[in-house]
């Protein structure tokens, strides 16, 4: 009987705990990525307490959560979906609509290829400039290099082929090499007119 | 890349939360826990050990969880209804009942396809043969046999026979020695059948003719079947004498096993009986063991012997039908041992001296020339039979066969000499009638049935009141 109490007592905590772990574990790298997605601080914290009491209510409501991470990231990932909605700024459709990218060319199915490219492109003015991309593409880029996922993992939260995303990936890093460059270029005219405007 | 997304991350790691922002967040959530709280079962629930995963559910099914957990687990259960327990309560179908083709088509198809070995298969169609026929069985009793049906068990049996020697056929090709032993086993399965129906038959002679009809039906295709494939293996040898020793082991180790299984619930004779009919079995094993390879071909006639047998034995044991409409005597007859042939014989010795001392006494009193005549010649015969028999007790059966036919000449004649006695008036054709009997059977050595016949025949020709007379 008292073994029984101990064990009941002991799985008491049981859900709690398991919720509490993974809260600790994961809370840094939801609200980083809820930051890059939406670029609003506040909300990012608004957005990574509403992951985890939805996940919560799925716990009450009997689900059993083996794995939290890509739990929590596709709840997190579902609420900026809906904030995104929220705000209009863009809408989802016509964001999709922009870009077909059902398919791809051989060259950016090849994980060799975005190896290449992203050797090409400097870490830190990317960082800085993931803002700027559409989100469609900023998604997989924070995805696949802030939180580290594989391609499939990817694919499971966003629900589109692992081509698809190969694809998108490689057509943000193209962007952002883009952007870099374009980027450097407006700095090198900037410094080139300041120096003429010096010399005069 | 590794440059690129090392430094992006890297970068990405300044965006975090600050301390105070953590904990703020931390007790938020908490808060919210303790208003939403677990159930109470939950809070006993145990999650160690679990291996569900957590599929990453679409929006789709988030909108409708309970929905998609009720549809999940009610399929599961359909598919378990499905799979096992529809099988599993089809095993009991008969003929017209709904379940019966998930029987015959899905469980026995699946069983067959499963089985690989062709020895395996051979047994199993024995099986299906023994199972149509029960069913059949079954529903004679139940008075829901029609001629339809009695045909479909009938073309049933006819299939299953005729895949069994097309597997045992298969099996010739690779193992002869395997062939022919599937072979003694499947025929002693139609065999046992068949005379099982046919019992069924007589006994139901005046019950109803559609019994009969059915029976003798599938008792038919199974004679069919069976001179068939003793015509198939009329060319084939016997198989070495090491494989037929493996299969009557195999054989008797099953019948132990039945024997074991139905100590319980089996009547006390139906036990004696199949008791006795393993010893004999046994024995003869033993005698196989003693013979040396000199004779070999004796101790394979005898191991193929054992293997009937014991396919027999195991047949009376499974099928309840053919337990309760074949005597096992006349199934498999009992083996005596020496001992209780010894002990025969001078039963039979004695048994016989005493009916001819009867003859002798009572043949005095009678005053007919010709009847006396008659006795003379009987007592003669019955005299000449029992110095032969005397000679040859060593071999039983030869000894069996002479005085049964013995014992009926004496019992011919002693009906005579009663006839004489009652009815004086007729004594000289009943003299004339007895006295051709009593030669044909004396030439013949015939057993038992002929004695009823002629006593028939000799009641018939005598005046009515003979009736009590007869012994």
């Amino acid at each position: 009987m008292a073994g029984d109490q101990d064990k009941s007592t002991q799985s008491v905590s049981d859900h709690e705990t398991r919720f509490l772990k993974a809260f600790e574990e994961y809370n840094d790298a939801l609200f980083r990525h809820a930051t890059l997605r939406i670029s609003d601080r506040e909300k990012a914290i608004d957005l990574v307490h509403d992951t985890f009491t939805k996940v919560w209510s799925y716990i009450r409501d009997g689900y059993q959560i083996d794995s939290f991470r890509p739990f929590l990231y596709k709840v997190l990932n579902n609420l900026i979906i809906d904030e995104y909605r929220k705000r209009k700024e863009m809408s989802l459709d016509a964001l999709l609509e922009i870009e077909g990218v059902d398919e791809g060319s051989f060259d950016e199915l090849s994980e060799s290829t975005v190896e290449m490219l992203a050797a090409t492109i400097d870490g830190k003015k990317a960082f800085e400039l993931l803002e700027e991309l559409p989100d469609q593409y900023r998604e997989v880029i924070i995805l696949r290099f802030v939180d580290q996922l594989g391609p499939r993992e990817i694919s499971n939260l966003i629900e589109e082929s692992e081509n698809v995303i190969s694809v998108r990936i490689h057509r943000g890093l193209k962007l952002l090499r883009q952007k870099i460059e374009s980027k450097d270029e407006y700095a090198e005219e900037y410094r080139k007119t300041q120096a003429k405007l010096k010399t005069l | 890349m590794k440059r690129f997304s090392e430094q992006l991350y890297k970068q990405s790691t300044s965006v975090k939360l600050q301390e105070a922002e953590k904990r703020e967040l931390r007790e938020r959530l908490v808060s919210y826990m303790e208003y939403h709280p677990l159930s109470a079962e939950m809070k006993a629930e145990s999650v160690v050990g679990r291996e569900v995963t957590a599929i990453p559910v679409s929006a789709t099914f988030k909108a409708l969880p309970t929905a998609f957990l009720t549809s999940f687990k009610s399929s599961a259960l359909a598919a378990v209804v499905m799979l096992v327990v529809l099988p599993f309560v089809a095993e009991k179908a008969i003929p017209g009942d709904t379940l019966y083709a998930i029987k015959v088509q899905f469980n026995e198809e699946l069983r067959s396809t499963l089985t690989f070995d062709t020895y395996q298969k051979v047994e199993w169609e024995m099986k299906l043969v023994n199972r149509r026929i029960s069913e059949a069985r079954l529903l004679a009793n139940e008075g829901r046999l029609t001629e339809e049906v009695e045909a479909e068990v009938a073309q049933a049996v006819k299939t299953h026979t005729v895949n069994a020697q097309r597997e045992i056929e298969e099996l010739r090709l690779n193992d002869a020695d395997g062939a022919t032993i599937a072979s003694i086993a499947l025929d002693t399965t139609l065999e046992v059948q068949s005379n099982s129906l046919r019992g069924v038959a007589d006994i139901s002679l005046n019950k109803s003719s559609s019994t009969k009809s059915q029976s003798n039906l599938i008792a038919n295709v199974l004679d069919e079947s069976l001179s068939l494939s003793e015509a198939n293996n009329a060319s084939s040898t016997l198989p070495s004498r090491s494989k037929l020793m493996a299969r009557a082991e195999q054989n008797t180790t099953r019948v132990y096993e039945l024997l074991d299984s139905v100590k319980q619930s089996a009547p006390a004779e139906q036990l004696t009986n199949v008791t006795r009919r393993i010893q004999d079995i046994e024995r003869m094993i033993q005698s196989v063991m003693e013979l040396d390879e000199t004779n070999d071909d004796e101790a394979k006639l005898l191991l193929v012997g054992v293997i009937q047998r014991t396919q027999k034995l195991i047949i009376y044991m499974t099928e309840l039908e053919v337990t309760n409409t074949v005597d096992i005597e006349s199934l498999i007859p009992v083996v005596l041992t020496k001992t209780e042939e010894y002990t025969e014989v001078s039963n039979l010795t004695v048994k016989l001296d005493q009916k001819i001392s009867l003859i002798q006494e009572q043949s005095v009193q009678v005053k007919d020339i010709e009847v006396s005549k008659k006795l003379a010649q009987s007592l003669s015969d019955l005299l000449e039979q029992s110095a032969l028999a005397a000679s040859s007790t060593n071999d039983f059966n030869v000894f069996k066969n002479i005085v049964k036919g013995a014992l009926v000449i004496a019992d011919e004649t002693l009906l005579i000499i009663e006839q004489y006695k009652i009815n004086e008036v007729d004594v000289v054709d009943v003299a004339e009638l007895s006295t051709t009997t009593v030669s044909d059977v004396t030439k013949d050595n015939i057993g038992a049935t002929s004695t009823s016949e002629t006593k028939i025949k000799v009641q018939a020709e005598t005046s009515s009141g003979s009736k009590s007379v007869l012994y």
